[in-house]
């Protein structure tokens, strides 16, 4: 009944045996897609090219660039970016949503408890010596209520999909999640180059993100129309193009550590009219670095004293701080208990089957099944001090065994989960590449899921890995739209 | 606005007005080597004084290099190690409009980032090579577009008077620059009256240099004599790259910037540039000698250097223990 594609997709063919977005294992389109990927098949390869180099340009004229340190200097590159978008239909958003806010509410709830009474150790739903040994737990920060009262302000959850129905949580975010920039650039972007095909879908805007962000920021603050601010490290930050981005999409300043400072427990910047007192700060410098007399390390990037501020509750931080134990990649695969014991309600995401390093039983499974499984570091994260098993040569295991073995408490292995895969330019033509997914939540007095988020795509042959400091690209990701869907925000 | 971006933005400009005024040098002299009169000495050496940067020259090349017009432009123009050369002077301004994308809109960094990216492409090389007029040119068109976007976009606030400040003070400097080399090639005389056409041909180089030539000769008395010209480009108050001119400018900015705060930040600053005003005016050029001139030149810039640091302290690096607290200060947007 439908007309064959002819044009751009006329020669695709998923890999076999893996699950395709776009594509059934016989090479027809996905029936859900068909319409839109028409629309896209009516370009040939030709234009296709015409087009990368038009998004190409529009990147590079807008400084969307992050830092790569490949000699001493920092050079500038473009988040590689992919035309094909990928594509999820309402109902399958729909069910994501709903286990993305169950997730995040676990989590909050989980940070409040274990700075708190510490109910979910004392029932033994989690051994307390995982939590005391966790290098994002800060026993500091016991019984003390974050001023504004939430710890995650902004998430960024990864999933993956193995399979047609299922997303699957691969790991949390709840310190600085990065890449939202390019989220909303890359919309940018495929607007300007693909106008006929928004005009005929029903695509979700993602515009609203930093305003959303923003009312969620001043929504803490018991102050009328407080002062919010974007802390960043600085220029040299590799993701100093967001941090600037976010500062003009959201009307707020962006401020260095020197531009702070603390006088009588509260907060000021440096203005050219003398100084102003600060009500919020979005900061995407990590706990370690934001108060040198805190931390005792001699960072210039924070600020002396903000921690006395923020213990006062003369000032908003957010995320909070301490946050870095519910990311915890070993803790991660307690959430689904936390998700039961908090809300006496089943996971709606499922997560992928982890084994611990801190149990002993589990480590020697680790270390016995090298090559076959992928190993992270606990507090790791842009794809750094990992392993992939089957792909590592045998000096590479043996050297991450000896690290594991030094310090089993830092490690935690998965089994390889296989990846969808999306149609991704490659070279001369479209080829099947393994995508991941990160949603944005956003929590203020109301909790919110960006309807979007980034997919980062393995652009290399065969490979796994989608973070953009090792070889990674992004896609834009279209939420499709239906007709009741009006219900934007639930409570927290 | 966050005292830190206020000095960023003042020196993002002063980088650009730099590199607008070496390309205005440039295409003057370029065009003045193809007369065929007898070129006055070290006309390309002069360039580089004008730049303020003969030892760092002197330090990488040898002495013959100096009458090499080559060797010079190159320098100038691409050389890394030259800290004012037009690629490094867009480097840094484009670094600093990169850090307060933020404070600026979208069009005034594009014009910035696109000038930038022209600049280390094949296309500016090649031009460079094929004919360096054009080059320059298009570099000056590239210029002119940034200024034309920061006047009619963006809005009277801060940000915009502390760039005005930046191109105002760094233009004074410079004309006041070209005005002491151009006197410092004449050969000695005890007073600044020569009209040989040699001379001539001069003085039309430094009135282009300072995009003055037109304008010039639109003005009564408008004669090509050292002292007229001279006056002129200090003390003419309509011509927008005369010091005068450029110093009224600044200390309107100033003005601006206090008015919008309802502060008194900034009051040093604003008496010295008054004080350096008032002493100009009085200043009778037309009879000063040209070793006199020299020495008046010298305070400019010294006094402009000095407005520069007193701008600092005001405004862009303030310590804390001299902040004036005001309590009711709070919230509110930049």
């Amino acid at each position: 009944m439908n007309t064959p594609l002819t044009g751009l997709f006329k020669d695709y063919q998923p890999l076999l045996g893996r699950y395709d977005e776009m594509f059934l294992e016989n090479g027809q389109p996905q029936p859900a897609f068909y319409t839109l990927l028409k629309l896209l098949d009516k370009n040939t390869l030709e234009d296709f090219q015409h087009y990368r180099r038009l998004a190409d340009t529009i990147f590079r004229n807008n400084g969307t660039t992050f830092l790569v340190y490949k000699h001493e200097l920092g050079t500038e590159e473009i988040f590689p970016f992919d035309l094909i978008p990928r594509v999820i239909c309402a109902c399958d958003w729909r069910q994501l949503e709903k286990g993305l806010l169950q997730r995040v509410q676990a989590l909050e709830l989980f940070l409040h408890d274990i700075y708190g009474e510490q109910k979910i150790l004392k029932d033994k739903i989690i051994p307390h010596e995982l939590i005391e040994s966790s290098a994002g737990y800060n026993p500091r920060m016991c019984h003390i209520t974050p001023p504004g009262g939430i710890y995650i302000n902004i998430s960024g959850i990864d999933l993956i999909k193995t399979n047609e129905s299922e997303y699957c949580v691969l790991e949390d975010n709840l310190r600085t999640p990065s890449g939202v920039s390019y989220v909303l650039e890359n919309r940018l972007t495929m607007k300007r180059v693909f106008p006929a095909i928004f005009k005929e879908s029903h695509i979700r805007t993602i515009k609203e993100y930093p305003l959303r962000f923003k009312d969620a920021l001043t929504s803490l603050s018991a102050v009328d129309n407080p002062m919010v601010v974007i802390l960043t490290p600085g220029v040299n930050n590799s993701a100093f193009f967001e941090h600037s981005y976010l500062a003009r999409k959201m009307g707020c300043y962006l401020v260095q550590g020197s531009d702070l400072f603390v006088h009588q427990e509260k907060v000021y910047v440096k203005t050219t009219e003398g100084p102003k007192r600060v009500d919020v700060i979005y900061r995407r410098v990590d706990d370690d670095y934001i108060d040198p007399n805190f931390s005792g390390n001699h960072s210039m990037l924070g600020v002396p004293d903000l921690m006395k501020a923020y213990i006062a509750g003369n000032v908003v931080l957010a995320n909070g701080i301490g946050n870095g134990v519910a990311d915890d990649k070993a803790i991660y695969s307690f959430v689904p208990q936390m998700i039961r014991y908090y809300l006496t309600e089943e996971p709606i995401l499922p997560q992928v089957p982890t084994y611990l390093g801190f149990v002993a039983k589990e480590k020697d499974y680790i270390l016995q099944h090298l090559d076959k499984l992928v190993v992270k570091k606990v507090d790791g994260a842009g794809g750094y001090g990992m392993l992939f098993g089957p792909h590592a040569t045998q000096k590479e295991r043996i050297d991450f065994a000896e690290k594991i073995k030094a310090n089993p408490r830092d490690y935690i292995a998965q089994e390889v989960v296989e990846l969808s895969t999306c149609p991704t330019w490659d070279l001369q033509k479209l080829a099947p590449k393994r995508v991941d997914f990160r949603p944005y939540i956003v929590s203020g007095k109301y909790r919110w899921v960006l309807p979007g988020g980034l997919t980062r795509v393995a652009l290399a042959e065969n490979s796994y890995i989608v973070n953009s400091s090792q070889g990674g690209g992004s896609k834009d990701t279209w939420v499709l739209n239906d007709e009741d869907e009006y219900v934007q925000g639930e409570q927290a | 606005m966050i005292s830190r971006v206020a000095g960023i933005c003042f020196w993002m400009s002063r980088y650009l007005e730099r590199v607008e005024n070496t390309i205005r040098v440039l295409i003057a002299n370029y065009t003045h080597m193809l007369d065929g009169e007898p070129v006055l000495k070290d006309a390309w050496w002069s360039v580089v004084c004008v730049m303020g940067v003969e030892q760092k020259f002197e330090a990488l090349y040898s002495q013959e290099d100096k009458n090499q017009e080559e060797i010079i432009q190159h320098f100038l123009v691409w050389d890394d190690n030259n800290p004012v050369s037009i690629k490094n002077s867009l480097r840094i301004a484009r670094e600093n409009a990169k850090i307060i994308r933020d404070s600026i809109n979208n069009e005034l960094w594009d014009v910035i980032n696109r000038l930038w990216l022209w600049f280390k492409s094949n296309e500016a090389e090649t031009l460079y090579t094929r004919n360096k007029y054009i080059f320059c040119a298009t570099v000056q068109e590239k210029c002119q577009s940034y200024q034309g976007v920061l006047h009619n976009t963006i809005a009277r606030t801060n940000p915009f008077e502390f760039m005005r400040l930046g191109f105002l003070l760094e233009r004074a400097s410079q004309t006041t620059r070209i005005l002491d080399i151009n006197y410092h090639c004449l050969s000695d005389k005890s007073a600044i009256v020569d009209e040989t056409a040699q001379e001539v041909a001069h003085w039309l180089n430094l009135l282009e240099s300072c995009g003055a030539h037109e304008i010039f000769m639109t003005y009564d008395h408008a004669e090509l004599i050292g002292s007229v010209i001279a006056k002129f480009l200090i003390l003419n108050e309509t011509f927008p790259r005369s010091i005068l001119y450029c110093f009224e400018k600044a200390h309107e900015s100033l003005l601006h910037i206090q008015t919008n705060a309802h502060s008194s930040i900034g009051n040093n600053t604003r008496y010295k540039l008054e004080k350096m005003i008032a002493e100009l005016k009085l200043k009778p050029i037309d009879k000063i000698l040209k070793s006199e001139l020299h020495g008046l030149l010298n305070e400019i810039l010294e006094n402009t250097d000095e407005i520069c640091e007193t701008l600092s302290e005001d405004f862009f690096d303030p310590q804390i223990n001299n902040l004036i607290f005001d309590e009711t200060v709070s919230g509110g947007q930049q």
